[in-house]
This record gives C-alpha cells, sequence and structure tokens, in this order.
C-alpha cells in the first residue's frame, strides 16, 4: 500500500531541479572563486616587497689624484660599485656591474679591459662590449669634478612613502 | 582478538589487513635488477635531508649578518656540527645524482608513455624541486659563493619574459639582493621547498601505484613478485650503503666554509656548484637571450618530453628518434657539465 502512494507521488520535472541544482553549483562556485583570489591576492599583496621610487643623487667618490694617471680605480661606494677612469682632461665613470648578470667586473691593467669573472665578458677601456655575451656596454655614469674631488651621479632608492 | 586489540580497533577503526595490502603490490620481475631500485633512493635521502636540515635550524641564523658566522659555529664549534651538515650537504649532493639516475632509467625505458605521462611530469617537478632546494640551500651559508649564485641566479630571472621583473622582485623580496632575499631564500628552503616536494612525492607514489610499475618493452615475462619483504630488502640495502658511504665521506672530506660574502667584490673564476655547470657553460656561449631562452626550451622540453616522443613516433613511426633525441640532449649536456668542469 506504502509502496503505490509512493509511486503515485508526482516527481518534480527533472529539468528544473537540474536547473536549480546548476544554479546553487554555479553561486557557489563563483563566491569560492572570488572569496579565495580575493585572499590569494592579499597574500601575494603582503609577498611582495614595496619598491621605492629611484632618485638621482650626487654622491663623493674620492679624489681625482686617487684615480692612476690613464688608468682605472674601483670604487665600492653604498650606492653601488664604480669604475673611475682617469682620462687626461676629464674622469669618466661606469657602474661596475656588469650587464650580464649583475657580477661586479675587474679592471686588468695590462690587458686594459674590464674583465667579468662569472660568464667571461670583457669590455674595453670605454665600457664597450668587446668579447663574451653582455647585451650591452657597462651603464656609463655623469662624473662632474669640484676641488679636486669626483662626484658621481647615482640612481639611489630613498626612503620615501610610495 | 585480544581484549587490547579490540580495544584499539574500536578507536581506531583501521583495519589492518588493508594497511598491508600495499605492501603486497605485485611488481614485474625485472624490478629485481638493481637498476630498478633508484626511484626510492631519492625519497630516503629526502627524509634524511629533512632530519639534518631540522638540526641545522637549532643554530642557523637566517640574517646576512650572523648567517656566515652561524654557519661557521655549526662548521667548527657546535659539537658534532661538521658532522650534521656533512651530511646534509652530501645528501644534497647525492640526492641530485640520484634522481637523475632515477630519469636517465625512466628515459631510456620510455616508461613514460602513455597512460603515464603525468606522472613523468610530476618527476620532472620534483628534480627542479631538488635543484632548488640545492640552490636556496647553498645561498644560505652566506660566503662568496652565495652571495653571486643568488646575484646572478635571481638576475636570471629577470630576463624571463612577461613575468621576469616581478618575479625577480618577488624572490629578492626588493630589487637588489638585500636582508630580505636571504630570510625568503629561508623560507623557501624550511618551508614552501619541503611542503611542495612532499605533495609531489606523495602524488608521484600514488600514480605509481594506480598505473603499476610500468613493463619493460624487452622484458615480456608476466610473473610479478611482491615488494614486501622482496624489493623493500634491496632499497633497505641500497639506504645503509648510502649512509656507511655518505658517513665515510664526510669523515674524510669534513665540511668547509669559504669566504665571507662580499657584495662589492666577486672574485675571480668563481663558478657554482657542478650541478650547475652545463647551464653556466651555456650562458657563456651565448647571448643573454639565447641563454635564457635555451635554458627555458630545455626545461620545456624535458617536461614534455612524453608527448615530444609521441610526436616524434608519429612522423617517423619506428625510426626510434626518441633515442637519438635523448642520447643527444643527455649527451650535450654530459659535454658541457665537463668543459664546465675542465676548463671553468
Amino acid at each position: 500500500m506504502g509502496a503505490t502512494s509512493n509511486a503515485e507521488q508526482p516527481n518534480p520535472p527533472p529539468t528544473s531541479r537540474n536547473r536549480r541544482q546548476f544554479l546553487a553549483d554555479a553561486v557557489l562556485a563563483v563566491g569560492a572563486v572570488l572569496g579565495l583570489g580575493g585572499l590569494a591576492f592579499r597574500f601575494a599583496q603582503y609577498l611582495y616587497p614595496v619598491i621605492l621610487p629611484e632618485k638621482l643623487v650626487e654622491v663623493s667618490a674620492g679624489k681625482v689624484a686617487e684615480i692612476p694617471e690613464g688608468g682605472v680605480r674601483y670604487v665600492n661606494l653604498p650606492e653601488g660599485p664604480v669604475m673611475l677612469e682617469n682620462a687626461g682632461t676629464e674622469v669618466r665613470a661606469f657602474s661596475a656591474i656588469c650587464t650580464h648578470l649583475g657580477c661586479i667586473v675587474q679592471w686588468q691593467k695590462d690587458r686594459k679591459e674590464f674583465v667579468c669573472p662569472c660568464h667571461g665578458g670583457v669590455y674595453d677601456i670605454n665600457g664597450k662590449v668587446t668579447y663574451g655575451p653582455p647585451p650591452r656596454p657597462l651603464d656609463p655614469l655623469e662624473a662632474r669634478i669640484r676641488s679636486g674631488e669626483v662626484f658621481v651621479m647615482m640612481k639611489v632608492r630613498k626612503e620615501e612613502p610610495v | 582478538m585480544s581484549r587490547l586489540t579490540t580495544w584499539l580497533h574500536e578507536r581506531v577503526p583501521v583495519d589492518p589487513e588493508e594497511l598491508r595490502k600495499p605492501l603486497r603490490e605485485p611488481l614485474p620481475v625485472h624490478l629485481k635488477q638493481w637498476v630498478f631500485c633508484l626511484g626510492g633512493t631519492p625519497a630516503m635521502l629526502f627524509g634524511l635531508l629533512a632530519i639534518t636540515g631540522i638540526l641545522l635550524t637549532f643554530y642557523y641564523v637566517p640574517y646576512p649578518a650572523q648567517a656566515f658566522a652561524s654557519v661557521s659555529n655549526i662548521t667548527y664549534r657546535v659539537r658534532m656540527g661538521w658532522f650534521i651538515r656533512g651530511i646534509h650537504q652530501g645528501a644534497s649532493q647525492l640526492m641530485i645524482v640520484t634522481v637523475l639516475l632515477h630519469m636517465i632509467r625512466v628515459l631510456f625505458t620510455r616508461a613514460y608513455r602513455k597512460p603515464r605521462e603525468f606522472n613523468w611530469f610530476f618527476g620532472a617537478g620534483l628534480f627542479m624541486l631538488t635543484l632548488t632546494f640545492a640552490f636556496t640551500g647553498y645561498s644560505l651559508v652566506y660566503d662568496q659563493l652565495s652571495y653571486w649564485a643568488t646575484t646572478i641566479g635571481t638576475n636570471m630571472i629577470a630576463d624571463l619574459p612577461v613575468l621576469g621583473k616581478p618575479l625577480l622582485y618577488f624572490l629578492r623580496g626588493g630589487p637588489d639582493v638585500n636582508p630580505n632575499t636571504l630570510t625568503r631564500f629561508y623560507d623557501f628552503h624550511v618551508g614552501v621547498l619541503p611542503l611542495l616536494t612532499t605533495l609531489l612525492v606523495v602524488v608521484h607514489i600514488i600514480m605509481v601505484r594506480l598505473h603499476g610499475v610500468a613493463r619493460l618493452e624487452a622484458d615480456p615475462r608476466e610473473e610479478t613478485y611482491p615488494f614486501f619483504p622482496d624489493h623493500m630488502l634491496k632499497e633497505v640495502i641500497i639506504g645503509l650503503l648510502i649512509l656507511i658511504g655518505l658517513v665515510n665521506y664526510v669523515m674524510f672530506f669534513p665540511p668547509i666554509v669559504g669566504a665571507v660574502a662580499t657584495p662589492g667584490n666577486t672574485p675571480g673564476h668563481i663558478r657554482p656548484e657542478w650541478y650547475f655547470f652545463p647551464t653556466y657553460r651555456w650562458l657563456k656561449l651565448t647571448s643573454l637571450t639565447i641563454g635564457i631562452g635555451g635554458s627555458i626550451c630545455y626545461v620545456t622540453g624535458l617536461f614534455f618530453w612524453p608527448f615530444i616522443d609521441a610526436a616524434m613516433e608519429k612522423i617517423a613511426p619506428n625510426r626510434n628518434l626518441w633515442v637519438y633525441v635523448g642520447s643527444a640532449c643527455f649527451l650535450v649536456t654530459i659535454v658541457f657539465l665537463l668543459w664546465e668542469a675542465i676548463a671553468g
């Protein structure tokens, strides 16, 4: 008797139930994606460092007299490593960072070349690439002389609000 | 059932028989050969690395001003510190060797083919994780090699297309190598990478279980033998031999500490650990774009090798192109490694 009455009960149309189910699933899925996505985005924001803007500043790099005549002097400044070249009437400055993968180049006095100890890149006295994988010349820096002292314009990141 | 067993079973309702089932997994008889027992070795070494790694964290300080001094302290002052560090260092090198040997075995027996492509993919992922472990690991020592390897390695990432710069900032915790970099590398080394590796190892083993061990084309025998005790015994023997070898190696060649990291001075003739020699030599030979692009292609090719093999088979059936291409890649890698080792 019970079985018969169960069989007689009208079933809801399958399509409408599926549609309702689908909508419920879709809302849940969108909610989950938005919620978890938002959370993941906040996590990523937390992990991504604050990059301070760059500023050009004038930095003292020592006395002109300290650079050998016709030669090069390496100065490791807090703002970055620099090569100072005594070119007779003027002083030229280059960043000492190899443009390939960031090692510090070394001045080879006898060969009159800058050589990178990491991947063997070679630059001439003008900073131009003469051998190896560096993609561009050494970055030139503006150098000024005042009262026998060399000042180099260098990019630094100032501790200021971004 | 004894009263104790019943009591325990009521509280932990697990059928012991179910637990024993995986131990009886039937393995093809070709696995009785030693060369087919290499898969478990990296897993054992990973366990050893986890234990010794946890021990090292008791004394290591992940901050530039103290990192080098703390490693020196571990190496020269802490009781048995040299031994723990030596085992950790040696096991990491051996792990790379054993993962490589396992991959070479899978490569040349073509065990990666349909339907096991995904598992090769996971395996390649584990190989990359192992290399990242090694890279972040020796960056923590904060000697000259550490510092310049970190500088070069992260600068390589900067040259990746589109995502390079953001990824560089994220990894370094700033535009340059700075105190955040060491903290981040430490977090990767002791937190993120172990978690990812454990997950991937579990997935890798589950996939092997689901598919069953690949049968050899050259060995049509249908017989099997159980994982426990026969195969397990072989794995244990390998593990013990490795342990004996490692302990002896550390006794005769205890770890040392190089010169402290000096950001303004790249030492002459610096080069990374031997497992990065092929990439290092490649970068010396090519322009930056080709160097980075070629490395990306090589790694991508490694991950998708099963599909490359299938495509080659389709283009030229029964020509065994996979042997030639696979061997060529393998040989080039070995030649670059030796070249850097000898001429570097």
